[in-house]
This record gives structure tokens, C-alpha cells and sequence, in this order.
């Protein structure tokens, strides 16, 4: 079924602004109505902290809280809800996998195959683990076409990689990677891969277990939801497995001076009064994204891509920087002798908000040989109105620099 | 929001496609360089220091085309002019950026050419990459 995107849009109070074409979709997305109502409902009827409190409001709240847990837990196709581990963002949830998982399984002269493409903090948290243990962190190259060096992953796994850390859809690039052969071959190595999935949850269905990933890594706030919220999903064996990452509260079964003992799963992961409010609304960001269907988004949001594609690609000097065969909808570019920072504020200008500059990626950039792109990222609410702007919006860049 | 299409024909975008001194200066005798790391805009000052005079100056680098028309314009200005001249004119022109001071009243003058680039705070810094190199290439090193 078709979507209604005037609909939709209307669902976003942030949106109301006419004169605003927001395509920078994967920074951040805006929010519909129903997550807003959740975070500001988690506070106005169940201000209480989690699993603390005999008190009827705590029991609301732990039960909100818990509940968002089992709506990602079916969203992403766990097989336990112990598995699903909430952070504060992929960032939080990457470097938990890092700092618990790569300093257990780490050795001195031990690999770590971290994809070219991948965004900084699926990069720069594994150098550090390997500078405290002494394992180095190789590179799987990408290609012309942005896509993962598929021999190149052949080769590197006959080096014996412990962990292979790629993203399932790359921020810059829009490239969707095959993690699901990626695991295979990387399982068969006996390697354990971790996925950033920032860019994908938003975007297309995603089964971990399909997949058959060991861990996956994501944010509420790219898919609809709040801030400062995110999910770490990790196989039950590699979990149990691990030792906690952060200590404190709710983490801890008891403590003394002597010792302590630690909390089940997921909780010996969740130190700490959480994001509440904004775990709960991670919930209503899933029940939202059921309700609209992720693949009828999917092809609103292709068909948007494939215009604004289509269109930039006949502006003379403009080239578009990523063309893999399967893409989520990014399009990023480049314009001879046109920097992109003056294309961001010049489309600003026109009110069409673009993300421009490395976009925490620096080492794909140095790959393509760019400083920077232009990158324009949809959503399920832009219309092709907004296509229809950001094109002539371009075109007024470049007669601005004739 | 306002619109920077005005800024960019009337300062910048003449400046940038016809950088004035970009290149070189193997005799420099003051240099430095500078990275903004929000976008990694590279720009490099050189000077060829003589009597507290700056009597050849030269940029390099690469970034947009704000960073690159505001090295133009300021070493336009500044060559052939005293150390002290220089440093009271980056610090003029990064208080005009920072929207602290009008600045020069003669609409052609560089600071004031470059005085709409306060009304888009992401890329103040842009503007002033160049003088604040400049500022470092010729104070005196501890
Ligand atoms: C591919 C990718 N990975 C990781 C991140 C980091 O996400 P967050 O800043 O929400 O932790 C982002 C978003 O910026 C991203 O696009």
C-alpha cells in the first residue's frame, strides 16, 4: 500500500514549518507526535525510577521501560530479551562491545578487520581497545563503487581477525552491505562480527538472527525516537560471557567491600538510572514504525533517492560519491571547485537543510580522495516537492559561483 | 533563516575563484598552520618578516570558499604592513565576525566585506582560519 505522506507529515509537529526541507535524515529524524506524547506521558504518569521502588509508580515506569525492551527485542527479531542491552546510542553501545568483548578477547598481535566506510565510532573505539591490548586494527577495503572488497575480506580472514566490525548501511556512502554473507564468511574464520546498524533500522526490516550477527548496534534518534537513546543487541553466549563494562546501580545482584556479584542480563550492562523517558520512547518509535510498515517506507524513500539521483546527475561538474548497487537513501556528491560547506549554506539559505563535511567518516573520504560531500538522507515523511527544492537549490549554488 | 546568496556575490565568490597571493614563499621567514577540525579546512600562512614589517605574504590551502576569500582579502590587506597592524586587525576582524564590533564603515573594506558571515554561525570559524594562522605565524614562540 502507498503511503500518505501529507499524512504522515502531519504527525510531526517539528515538520509544521512549510519553508523547511529537512534532508539530513541521517544525522537525526524528526519526531512524530506519538513518541513525543510517550517521552512527555513517562513523565507526567510514571516519573519513577526503574526496578527500584516497591511504589506503584516505579512498577509503572519498570513496566513502560521493560515493555520498550520486548517491542525492540520483536523489532530487530532477538531471540531473548535478555540480549537486548539499552545504551545511550550506537556510540555507547559499540564502545560497550569494545571495552567488554574486545579487552576479554584480545591479545597482543591479535586483529581487529574494521570496514573502510565505517563511521568513527565504529573505528575509533576498537584502536583504542588495541592500544591498551596490543592487537592492531586492520583495514577491509572498499571499493570505486563504495561497496565492501568482498576477496579483500577473503584474504583478510585467512590472517585469522578475532572481531570484523562493519556497518549495515554506510552513512556517507548510503551502500547497504551483505552482513549476513559477511558473518557467514567471517564465522567460518571464526571471527565475531559486530554491525552498525545506525543506518539501517530506519530503513529496511532488520533480523538479527537472519542476519547472524553477533552483536548490532543502534540509535532511537536516527528511526523517529528521542536522544541519547540506543541499543546494543549481543548473542546470549558472547553476553554472558563478558564482563560488565561500566559498574553501579542496578547492574550489581549484591556488593561488599569484599566483593561483587553481578546482575543477570541485560541488567550487569545497565549501570545506572537509564534514559527512561527516553527508552519509552524508543518503544512508541517502534510501534510508530509497525504502523506506517517499514517496506512501504522503504519504497517511498527509494523512489526519492532515485529521483534526487537522477536529477542532480545531470548538473554539469556534480558527481555522485557512493554508487553501490543496493543503497538506503543517501545520496552524497560532490561539484568541481564548489566546497560543500558553501553548498550547505547557500541550500540553507533556501531552506533545504543538507548534511555537508566527512560525516565522522574521514577514512572513506580519504578513500574517494574528497575532503568532504554533500550529503542529502531521506525519510519516510519527504515528499518529492522537497526533491523538486534541493535540485533547483543546486542549481542556484552553481549559478552563485558562475 | 537569511539568505548568504548576497555575501557570496559580493565577498566571496569573486575572491575564492581569483585567490590573490596563494602559493609558496620558500624565503618565508614566519609560518604556520591551522586545521579546523569541524571540516578539516587546512589554511598556511607565510610571511617574509623584515623590521617588524610584513613585507611578503602568501597563503595555502585548502577549504571553502569563505576560508579561502577571507586569506585572499586578508593578505590583500595586510602586506607591506606592521606586525602590530596585523594582529589588531584579526582581532577587529574576528570581533566583527563575532558580531562584538561593526567594524569599518568603507563597505569595500575586507573586514567589512566580510562582516555578513556572522549571521551563519556554523561558519564564523570559516572566516577567521586565516587571521588566526596569521596571529600565530608572527607572535613571538616561547
Ligand atoms: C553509521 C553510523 N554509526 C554510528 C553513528 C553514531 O550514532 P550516535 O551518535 O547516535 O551514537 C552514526 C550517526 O551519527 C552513524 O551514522
Amino acid at each position: 500500500m502507498a503511503l500518505d505522506v501529507h499524512a504522515l507529515r502531519a504527525e510531526f509537529p517539528s515538520l509544521a514549518r512549510e519553508e523547511l526541507a529537512y534532508l539530513d535524515n541521517a544525522s537525526t529524524t524528526h519526531k512524530p507526535r506519538a513518541v513525543l506524547d510517550a517521552v512527555r506521558d513517562a513523565y507526567e504518569h510514571r516519573c519513577a525510577n526503574v526496578h527500584r521502588g516497591v511504589h506503584t509508580l516505579s512498577q509503572a515506569a519498570t513496566e513502560a521501560y521493560e515493555g520498550a525492551r520486548d517491542r525492540v527485542q520483536r523489532f530487530i527479531g532477538a531471540e531473548r530479551r535478555e540480549e537486548v542491552i539499552l545504551t545511550s546510542g550506537t556510540t555507547a553501545a559499540l564502545n560497550l562491545v569494545a571495552q567488554s568483548y574486545g579487552r576479554m578477547r584480545l591479545s597482543p598481535g591479535d586483529r581487529v578487520l574494521v570496514s573502510e566506510m565505517e563511521h568513527h565510532s565504529n573505528l575509533v573505539p576498537w584502536q583504542l581497545v588495541a592500544q591498551a591490548t596490543g592487537a592492531r586494527v586492520d583495514k577491509l577495503p572498499v571499493t570505486d563503487e563504495g561497496e565492501l572488497d568482498m576477496d579483500a575480506l577473503d584474504r583478510a580472514l585467512e590472517s585469522g581477525p578475532a572481531i570484523v566490525a562493519v556497518t549495515h548501511v554506510s552513512n556517507s556512502l548510503g551502500t547497504i552491505n551483505d552482513v549476513a554473507e559477511v558473518a557467514r564468511r567471517a564465522h567460518a574464520a571464526n571471527a565475531v562480527v559486530v554491525v552498525d546498524g545506525a543506518q539501517a533500522v530506519a530503513h529496511r526490516p532488520v533480523d538479527v538472527q537472519a542476519l547472524g550477527c553477533d552483536f548490532y548496534a543502534f540509535s532511537a534518534h536516527k528511526m523517529y525516537g528521542p536522544t541519547g537513546v540506543g541499543v546494543l543487541y549481543g548473542r546470549m553466549d558472547l553476553l554472558e560471557a563478558m564482563p560488565p563494562w561500566q559498574g553501579g546501580g542496578d547492574m550489581i545482584l549484591s556488593v561488599s567491600f569484599d566483593g561483587t556479584t553481578f546482575n543477570a542480563l541485560p541488567y550487569k550492562f545497565e549501570a545506572g538510572t537509564p534514559n527512561i523517558a527516553g527508552v519509552i520512547g524508543l518503544g512508541a518509535a517502534v510501534d510508530w514504525l509497525d504502523r506506517v510498515g517499514l517496506e512501504a517506507a522503504a519504497t517511498h524513500e527509494a523512489a526519492l533517492a532515485r529521483a534526487a539521483e537522477e536529477a542532480l546527475s545531470t548538473l554539469p561538474g556534480l558527481r555522485i560519491v557512493g554508487t553501490a548497487r543496493d543503497k538506503a537513501p543517501v545520496v552524497s556528491f560532490v561539484l568541481d571547485d564548489i566546497h560543500p560547506h558553501d553548498v550547505g549554506t547557500l541550500l540553507d539559505g533556501r531552506g533545504v537543510a543538507v548534511r555537508t563535511g566527512h560525516h565522522c567518516t574521514q577514512p572513506v573520504m580519504d578513500r574517494f580522495d574528497i575532503a568532504a560531500t554533500t550529503r542529502v538522507s531521506f525519510a519516510v515523511y519527504n515528499t518529492a516537492h522537497e526533491v523538486e527544492r534541493l535540485v533547483d537549490g543546486v542549481k542556484h549554488v552553481q549559478e552563485t559561483f558562475a | 533563516m537569511s539568505d548568504p546568496t548576497e555575501l557570496y556575490k559580493q565577498a566571496i565568490v569573486e575572491h575564492s575563484k581569483h585567490p590573490r597571493n596563494k602559493g609558496p614563499l620558500p624565503e618565508a621567514t614566519a609560518e604556520a598552520t591551522t586545521i579546523n577540525p569541524l571540516c578539516g579546512d587546512k589554511v598556511t600562512v607565510r610571511a617574509v618578516v623584515e623590521d617588524g614589517q610584513l613585507v611578503t605574504l602568501r597563503f595555502e590551502g585548502r577549504g571553502c570558499a569563505i576560508a579561502m576569500a577571507s586569506a585572499s582579502m586578508m593578505t590583500e590587506l595586510l602586506e607591506g604592513e606592521s606586525i602590530e597592524h596585523a594582529l589588531t586587525s584579526a582581532d577587529r576582524l574576528e570581533a566583527v565576525v563575532a558580531g562584538e564590533q561593526d567594524g569599518p564603515d568603507d563597505p569595500d573594506h575586507p573586514i567589512a566585506r566580510l562582516r555578513g558571515v556572522r549571521a551563519f554561525p556554523a561558519r564564523r570559524r570559516c572566516a577567521t582560519l586565516a587571521w588566526e594562522t596569521l596571529r600565530q605565524a608572527v607572535s613571538p614562540s616561547d
